[in-house]
Order: C-alpha cells, then structure tokens, then sequence
C-alpha cells in the first residue's frame, strides 16, 4: 500500500485544522488577500487528498481502518475509510472548494474575514472527522468542532440583529444536541466498558474484549442509549418536531455558508446517526434498535410533509430554501429508517444529490440578495431580464430540486420512492405522503420560479462576479454530470449501502488486527 | 459496579439530569438555558466519575509488579473515565465562551434575555 495513500483522509483532516490556525495567524500580520490565497491552496489541498481517498477505497486498495497514532482499537481511535465515508468526504471537500471560490467576491463587504477562514477550516475538519470516526467519544468531540463553528459562523454579520437571534437559538438547541449525546456516550461507557462503535456491536454478538471483557449489564438500558442518541441527532439535522431553529439559522447566515449548513452539516449528522444505530447497534437485529427505526420513520414522514407545507407560505427566498431541506432530510431519514438495503442506498444517494443542489441554490440565492437588496420573493420580479445568467443556473437548481428527469435528484427521489414500495408491509403506504411532499415542494419551488421570470426588466445593484458564476457553474456542471450516468450513482450508492449495513464486515475491518498481546 | 457504591449517586443523576433538560427547554430566560445546558454536562461528568470509582481503592491506576490484573481492576480507580470527563471539561469551556458571546450580543441588541421577547425571526 501506497503510504501517501493511506495517510490521505487524515492528510486532509489535519491540514483543515492547521489552515484554522494558520489562517487567524496570516490575517493577523497580512491582509485579506493572503488570507484568500492561503485558504484556497489549503482548501485545494484537502480536496485533492480526499480524491485519493475515494481512488484508493474504491479502484486500489477497498476499504481500510487507519488507526490514530498507531494505536488500535479500543485504545485508540480508529477512523474507518469505506465506500460509505470516503465518497461523503469528498462532497465536503468539493463543496468547501467551491464556497471557498464563492467566499472570495461574496464577503468582500465585511471585516474579520481570517475569522471567517478560520472557522470554516475547523467545520471542515469536524465533518471529517464525523464521517470517518469509528468511536462515540471521538465522534462527540468532532460534533463539538463542527458545531461551535457553526454556531459562530451563523452570527457572522454580527451588525445585523436578527442574525444574532438566529445564532443563539441554533446556539442553544445545537449545544443542548451535543450535551444530550454526551449523556448517552456515558450510558454506552458503563454498559460496554468501550467507545469503539465495532466493540459495542461485537458485545452484543457475545464478543469478549481483551481489555474490557463483554458487556457489564444486560440489554435492557438499550432503548434508553438508543432513543437518546436518536433524540439528540434529529435535533442537529432539524427533523420536524426539533426543526425550529433551522430556517432562522440558514436563512440568517451568509450565503456562503447557508450553503454548507443546508447542504452539508445536517447530512452530515444523518450520516453518523446512521453509522451508529446500523454499525453499532446493528440496527434491526436488536429490540432497541428497531425502535430506533421506527422513530426515524415516522419523524421523517412528518418531517417531509411539514417542510413542503411550510415552503408554501415563505416570502424569504432563503427560508424557502431551507424549509425545502427539511423536507429533504425527511426523505433521507425516511430512506434510512426503512432499514433495508435499497432504502439505505437511496438515502445515500438523496444525500449526496441534495448536497449539490442545495448548496448551488443557497449560493445563487445569495447573489440575489446582493443584487435586489432584499430577501423578499416579490423583489425578485423582473430579475431574469437583468441577470439572464445566474437565473438559468437557478432554474437548473431548482428543477434538480423538484426532481425534473433527468437531473440528478430526480434518480434518488425515484430509488427512494421504490425501496418504499419494496419494504413491503405498512411502509408501503408510506409513499402517499412522499407523493405529496413532492407536489407541494414543486408548487412552491415553481412559483418561486414563475416569479423569477415575470415582469419587466429591473434594476440590480450589482451584477455577480465572474469568480462567482464559475463557482456556482461548476456545482451546476456536477448536478448536470451525475444525472447523466444513473448507473454509476445506483452501483456507487450501492456499494455504500453495503458496507454500510453489513455489521460483520464492519466489525472485522476495525478488529481484525489486534496483534497485540493480552494484558 | 453499581453494587460498590450504591445506587443513590446515579438516582442523584438521573434527578440532575431531567431538571436540567427540563430547564433547557422550558425556562424562557436565555442564561437559564445555559446554565441548564452546562450543569447537564456537569451531571454527565458525574456519572462518568460515579463508573470508573471504585469505593476504597487507595492505589494509583499504576499496575504493581506481580499483581494479578483482574484483582487490579476491582480496587483501582479507572482512569479513562477521568480522561473523558478532562476532554469534556475543557470542551464545555469552548461551549461557555461561544453561548456568553452570543447572550451578549442578544442583550446588546435586545436589552432582554426573555426568549419570549425576541421576536425579529418569525418562527
């Protein structure tokens, strides 16, 4: 094995939390210009070594456990790069890339832009370290990195008032999220005796560890861990009973970062909630578990049909927008909550779709805003005659959005729709309130662009940089690209899918090579 | 591990911990919601403490030479969950500094910390 190969996701993890640090330093001693370049060649960088990463998992070497310092598991943390985490990583890269690029023009207008850099970088790094932790406790810290830097960065414009509102109520839901998880690590330290998510559900099979024997107690504090951690992870990815803070949150930061959020941070949760309850608590198999499941189910039906009816009503680009993700998310956990193989692998796929089109829309939102000089819809009458451009890219966006054939979202709407008529049982129904949350979702996306395109020509303050329309040209470009090759998402998403639910599997690649001797 | 020391500790705990989600989600005064928050964290610290102590151990978590590692494990505290609580610890004063820094931004903005009171963003 190739070393650069099997160092790079943590090459690109590292180097997001050295630019953090790097980045207040240049800005202290130089200007925003050297910030700019120094964030982009890092930013770069972590994109090409998460591009080895997904060339390595997938065409040279297959999955593979990196132990953190040498030390495996479950004294150290190991970090498990599959087909389920390396391709997710890579989509943060890209993204983060391409915001980057969209940060350049977009913020020039504010102060403190190395803090901007800054905390984006450790957003980075913390959603990294999500996708690839094999470990509770690690997998607590990473959710601390990734969402104190949001909390910080939603607030950004601090002048503005309502953006402080929406920071501390993201604020304050997001850290009660976390500390809810760091209760259940605690209940999973005393049952288990370990934080390796491979132990845990090794113990459940009757697996004595070297270190820390089976497990201390009986099964029957399960539902409470489970229910626990499932509670805190539908408060950070905002499915609907816990979603309030969500369109305050996206709505009120910049743009730019409204991209990554919408598009990224709450997938990113799902992801790791999905890691947990499929890979540790081998869901399903366990009375707890399954509980687990249901409860993503039904959330996740509420969830979708509340965001659609809720776009119905917005004014605010953005909080359209960002209601359009909660029913988004509702879908995917739809998807994962089914518990088969068809169903993960379409909620694999609806995540990745919808990262690009939601941070794409997000994006050319905020150029909207800058160009009217306000967030209402009404504003944006007339505005194709004066920025033709920017709102053809926004009609792509947005039928990708509704999932119009043959752009990328409408395949993973269509394998989400058919893992639901394929579970069988009561779930088949389930597709009726996917059905309308689709209608509804159109309707409102529709309108928006009916809108966009009616009246006469008006006047703009400024038009969007070239630097701009390349970043989001190229999220477009993707959106195009993927939903060209149908097959190759479906084998991709099924790979993922795979390594994903296939617990025995999960379980050797982490434990396999404990060659060391028993105390 | 629960026979060691009781059960009272951990039903202090639980007590600890339902007050404070309670407080988190239904006091309408923003430092009460933090302050629920960190004593939430600092129940958990508790519980992670309450399961790696061991009632009259008196060595260090040093393994003697010659010890038997089973008999080790009865009498001597564990320190990996002291390392958690450290790693948390430290973690909630990030957590302390971000929510303070907001509160005072809110009260700058708002002259209130009545959630019930800020009302720019519709919900």
């Amino acid at each position: 094995m190739n070393i650069l190969l099997i160092h790079a996701p943590i090459l690109a993890m590292l180097l997001s939390l050295l630019g953090s640090f790097l980045c207040v330093a240049i800005g202290m001693f130089s200007g925003r210009r050297a910030v700019e370049l120094f964030s982009g060649i890092f930013t770069t960088a972590s994109m090409i070594f998460s591009l080895l990463t997904v060339i390595n998992v997938f065409l040279i070497d297959g999955p593979y456990v990196y132990y953190m310092g040498g030390w495996p598991p479950p004294v150290g943390i190991p970090y498990v790069i599959d087909r389920f985490s390396a391709p997710m990583s890579l989509v943060v890269s890209v993204i983060f890339s391409t915001t980057m690029i969209y940060s350049m023009r977009y913020i020039e207008r504010d102060r403190d832009v190395k803090w901007y850099y800054s905390l984006r970088f450790l957003m980075q790094a913390g959603m990294y370290g999500l996708l690839f932790s094999g470990d509770m406790f690690h997998i607590f810290v990473m959710l601390e990195l990734m969402g104190l830097s949001a909390i910080l960065l939603v607030p950004f414009r601090k002048e503005v008032k309502a953006s402080v509102e929406a920071g501390i109520k993201y604020g304050i839901y997001d850290i009660l999220a976390i500390s809810i998880y760091y209760l259940s690590t605690a209940m999973v330290f005393g049952m288990f005796g370990s934080m390796t998510i491979a132990e845990i559900a090794a113990k459940l099979g009757g697996y004595e560890s070297p270190f820390s024997g089976g497990m201390f107690a009986g099964p029957s504090a399960l539902p409470v861990i489970v229910a626990l951690i499932v509670w805190s992870f539908t408060i950070g990815s905002a499915i609907v009973p816990q979603h309030f803070w969500l369109p305050d949150a996206h709505s009120m930061a910049p743009s730019s970062i409204s991209a990554i959020l919408s598009g990224l941070l709450v997938q990113v949760n799902i992801a790791v909630l999905a890691r947990i309850l499929f890979d540790g608590f081998a869901a399903g198999s366990i009375q707890g578990s399954a509980l687990g499941l249901y409860l993503l189910v039904i959330l996740g039906t509420i969830s979708c049909l509340a965001g659609a009816a809720f776009m119905l009503v917005q004014s605010d680009i953005k909080r359209l927008i960002a209601y359009s993700t909660i029913t988004n998310l509702g879908f995917i956990t739809i998807g994962f909550g089914i518990g088969t193989s068809l169903g993960a692998s379409a909620a694999y796929l609806h995540i990745i779709n919808h990262a690009f089109v939601k941070a794409s829309l997000f994006m050319i939102a905020g150029v909207f805003i800058h160009a009217t000089g306000s967030r209402d819809i009404r504003a944006l009458r007339g505005i194709s005659k004066a920025l033709p451009g920017t709102s053809s890219l926004y009609t792509v966006g947005t039928l990708a959005a509704i999932g119009f054939p043959p752009l990328n979202m409408f395949w993973s709407k269509l394998l989400l729709i058919l893992s639901v008529l394929s579970a069988g049982g009561a779930y088949s129904y389930l597709v009726l309130p996917m059905v309308v949350a689709i209608v509804f979702e159109s309707i409102a996306q529709i309108r928006l662009l009916a809108i966009i395109y009616s009246g006469e020509k008006r006047a703009v303050n400024c038009h969007p940089s070239t630097s701009v329309i390349l970043s989001i040209g190229a999220m477009i470009g993707i959106i195009i690209v993927t939903g060209l090759v149908p097959n190759l998402l479906f084998e991709l998403s099924g790979l993922a899918a795979g390594d994903l639910l296939n617990v025995d599997g999960y379980i050797d690649l982490v434990l396999n090579s404990l060659e060391y001797p028993t105390p | 591990m629960i026979g060691t020391i009781g059960h009272l500790p951990y039903i202090l705990v639980a007590i600890m911990v339902s007050i404070c989600i309670y407080a988190a989600l239904f006091k309408s005064n923003l430092f009460k919601k933090m302050l629920a928050i960190f004593l939430l964290t600092d129940a958990v610290n508790l519980l992670y403490i309450l399961q790696g102590y061991r009632s009259g151990s008196a060595i260090p978590p040093i393994i003697p030479p010659g010890m038997d590692p089973s008999e080790f494990a009865s009498i001597a505290v564990d320190p990996l969950a002291h390392y958690f609580v450290v790693t948390a610890v430290v973690i909630g004063l990030a957590e302390v500094a971000t929510l303070t820094a907001l509160i005072i931004y809110t009260y700058k903005y708002y002259g209130t910390m009545e959630t019930k009171k800020i009302k720019e963003l519709r919900g």
